[in-house]
């Protein structure tokens, strides 16, 4: 089911009634209920894979009693397994026909002729998502910062709560779990900007995500024959209509969450208003980083090894990250182009120059210090991002060959803007949809879970939501999966 | 919880009612007629149609038919592209054409009845009667002219004081419009094409190798005959009762314009093809005593050869005229 859906228009309500108003009075009823909900949920979309998904819950709830033994041996042996499984399931369905084929060409380059089967399968949505939420549970109980969970329900209700099964959050054990154990009561103002979460979130989707999807979709299929400024346009569309799609989701599910009295962690904090890379990565999907740091970056030895073990530590996580989207080069070369982004802040140690404040924290507007800085990490999250959006590396590469050699050929394309170019209406479109988001991010900015509130007059934020619920109405139909759903 | 259920009640109250306003707003037609004036006359001004011309763009055809309301013309064309210029050449005084690209059912249905509610009088009309007028469509170029869409449009109507040619190509960035995007560039010469508003694009003038290019492709994916393996009785029952309908109020036309001679050599064995003279019998059948009809989906009837086509199922503007002359329009 997706969110942008009809159906879950008419799940959500019915969800939400029957938990306060039924299942209010039991914990037990109220987990069981979100369990059942989160089933349907991701039945909806494949009754088989649910399957799947149950049997992993079911394989992890068990292996972390045997994690969780004091003998050593046990405990370290039964991480293995567990590690090994949940990473096995994940490798068959998203990664072993890439290894295949890597192997076949190797060999093939060789001289050596090799036919190993490829496999004809579906990769089960949120795959990634609800394995890294079982293996962080197996962790954690490793290294005893959580004991394992003895009611079944409640650890099925950590791994499939519905609003972050299918594309995060990706939660911790000990931040979501001691919440499903405790009974939850009602709370007006979280519910309140739960629903003005989901609001804001369906509107970067719905009105934002999806109309850019259809410039950029039209660009980077046809990109040979674009001039560089419309592949320029098509490059920007393409960061925001990311951002729009992604963070929407995630507002969408903490929001939902929210509803159902649930703090989810955070995923976004207005990433494009990041002054670095670093700070940037701390503003983007902050969940996945955040796992990365912590689960193998920290584990590999993280920055306290001396610089050449943290080069090595960072190139990892990155290229480990592109990965972890997809089974393909170019998602690992956008990991590669992150890390060497990363690179001189680590060299200079001023990785963590922005870890507090936020740009411009006590003023309206930023300095010019800090808008070039915001530019330029802008600039190139962009060009990286081409690596992320193109088939392939090679098409990534000819798209930016494409820009720098139509720039030669024809610069002055760019001063008579925007007219005289293959489509005009590209930058229009891209200004229309982005300006908004733009400036509400900007307002917002110091804090992404309380969206609205500097706006004081009721009448005038009851205007802004009967606005922004309009243009999500008259948007609405397309019905466009997100982005992060194949990862 | 009180509170909460209150707050979500009214403010879904306030949105159901401001959402059906905008629901019954733009249920009706909000091109209006100080709309339509500024954008014909811009079209006009711009050389970008003409009142006897074809136009694709159904929003264009849409103030077209506004801006010329309660007007008198000769003879009205209702039909797809393939009435392309056919006022001009086949020298018909006072036409009005209000082809659009691969025009379906719906669409012909849509015109006809904005002419009627807009008052427009004539003494002929001419359907152009298609296989995607009894098919479904491979195409999806029909705009609900009832939309938010068109709501959009009728604001920058009203706050456009000048339009210019590149205002009226690219008015609005609609889905079916971005489609096209893809596609723009990949033509020989991007300054003979000039793209509407719905997405469709007019093509001035096409190279000797696009041409020849467009052909053998249509030959071999057979375009917007793709879904043609069998004739919609719903729809050829609901086109032959709209123009039974208009038999009484004036003379009343069918064109079914020839396709390229190509076709019927190398796919004559295709069941797509050999439909197209099940369509034009059953066409016959059913009006040849009532009313006339002129063309035949089969080149062979006015010997039509290559030379003849713009592409594949593009006459000539000669031809289209040949076409004409060779039956009297009128009853």
């Amino acid at each position: 089911m997706l969110f942008n859906s009809f159906e879950f228009l008419i799940f959500l309500p019915i969800v939400f009634s029957i938990y306060w108003f039924l299942a209010n009075k039991s914990l037990n009823l109220q987990n069981g209920l979100v369990l059942i909900a989160s089933y349907l949920f991701y039945g909806w979309w494949s009754w088989p894979f649910l399957l799947l998904l149950f049997g992993n819950t079911l394989l992890d709830y068990f292996l972390v009693f045997l994690v969780a033994s004091e003998n050593e041996k046990t405990a370290k042996w039964s991480l293995r397994i567990g590690v090994f499984i949940n990473l096995g399931i994940l490798g068959v369905y998203k990664y072993y026909n890439f290894f295949v084929e890597q192997f076949q060409m190797a060999f093939n380059s060789l001289g050596v002729h090799t036919s190993l089967p490829i496999l004809k399968l579906a990769l089960p949505i949120g795959i990634s998502f609800y394995t890294f939420h079982g293996l962080s549970y197996v962790f954690d109980v490793y290294k005893k910062q959580q004991k394992p969970v003895t009611n079944f329900i409640d650890y099925a209700v950590f791994v499939s709560f519905f609003p972050l099964l299918v594309a995060g959050p990706i939660e911790r054990a000990n931040h979501l779990l001691p919440q499903i154990q405790k009974t939850r009561k009602f709370n007006y103002n979280q519910s309140v900007q739960g629903l003005r979460l989901i609001l804001w979130g369906m509107f970067k989707k719905v009105v934002i995500a999806d109309s850019l999807a259809i410039i950029v979709n039209a660009i980077y299929a046809n990109y040979t024959n674009q001039d560089a400024y419309t592949l320029i346009i098509g490059a920007f569309a393409f960061s925001f209509q990311i951002y729009g799609d992604f963070s929407g989701y995630s507002d969408i599910a903490l929001g939902t969450a929210k509803l159902f009295g649930f703090e989810l962690l955070s995923n976004f904090k207005f990433p494009y208003f990041s002054r670095d890379i670093a700070e940037f990565w701390r503003r983007w999907h902050i969940s996945l980083s955040s796992w990365f740091r912590d689960y193998l970056y920290i584990p590999l030895g993280g920055s306290k090894l001396g610089k050449l073990i943290s080069i090595r530590n960072t190139f990892i996580i990155f290229l480990v990250s592109g990965f972890w989207h997809g089974a393909s080069w170019n998602f690992i070369a956008w990991g590669f182009i992150h890390a060497l982004g990363f690179l001189p802040l680590l060299l200079l140690n001023r990785n963590r120059k922005f870890v507090t404040n936020v740009v411009a924290e006590n003023n309206w507007y930023p300095s010019i210090k800090e808008t070039f800085q915001m530019i330029s990490t802008f600039l190139f999250v962009t060009l990286a991002w081409i690596f992320f959006r193109a088939e392939n590396i090679s098409k990534a590469i000819g798209y930016i060959k494409k820009i720098i050699s139509n720039t030669i050929q024809n610069p002055s394309q760019f001063l008579n803007l925007p007219g005289g170019h293959s489509d005009p209406l590209a930058l229009q479109s891209v200004i229309y949809y982005v300006i908004p988001m733009v400036v509400f991010d900007w307002i917002f900015r110091r804090n992404e879970r309380e969206l609205f509130t500097t706006v004081k007059m009721n009448v005038l934020r009851w205007l802004l939501y009967v606005i922004i619920g309009l243009f999500v109405l008259f948007f609405f139909g397309t019905k466009s999966s997100f982005i992060y759903f194949q990862f | 919880m009180k509170r909460f259920v209150i707050n979500t009640a009214l403010y879904l109250s306030i949105f159901l009612v401001i959402s059906l306003y905008f629901y019954f707003a733009t249920k009706h037609n909000l091109i209006t007629d100080f709309t339509a004036k500024k954008f014909v006359q811009a079209f006009n001004q711009n050389n970008l149609v003409q009142k006897d011309e074809m136009c694709e763009d159904r929003r264009a055809v849409y103030e077209n038919i506004v801006f010329h309301k309660n007007q008198h013309f000769n003879t009205v064309f209702i039909g797809s592209s393939r009435i392309m210029q056919l006022g001009k050449y086949t020298q018909i005084k006072n036409a009005l054409n209000l082809g659009m690209s691969g025009a379906n059912f719906y669409d012909i249905q849509y015109v006809y009845q904005s002419v009627k509610a807009n008052n427009i009088h004539y003494d002929t009309l001419v359907f152009d009667i298609n296989p995607w007028t009894v098919c479904a469509s491979v195409e999806n170029r029909q705009i609900q002219f009832n939309n938010f869409e068109i709501f959009k449009l009728f604001l920058k109507d009203v706050f456009t004081f000048n339009y210019s040619k590149k205002d009226i190509q690219y008015a609005l960035s609609t889905k079916e419009h971005t489609f096209y995007f893809a596609n723009f560039s990949d033509v020989e010469n991007t300054n003979n094409f000039i793209k509407f508003t719905d997405g469709s694009i007019k093509q001035i003038s096409l190279g000797p190798n696009k041409r020849k290019g467009r052909i053998t492709t249509f030959c071999k994916d057979l375009y917007l005959l793709k879904k043609f393996y069998a004739i919609d009785t719903v729809l050829f029952n609901k086109t032959k009762n709209l123009i039974e309908s208009e038999i009484s109020n004036a003379a009343v036309c069918i064109v079914l314009s020839p396709f390229h001679p190509s076709l019927f050599k190398e796919r004559k064995s295709d069941i797509r093809v050999k439909n197209l003279s099940v369509l034009e019998k059953m066409i016959r059948k059913e009006f040849n005593t009532k009313i006339n009809i002129i063309g035949s989906f089969n080149p062979s009837y006015l010997n039509l050869t290559d030379s003849n086509f713009v592409d594949g199922f593009h006459l000539t503007e000669q031809s289209v005229g040949r076409l004409y002359r060779n039956k009297s329009i009128s009853k």
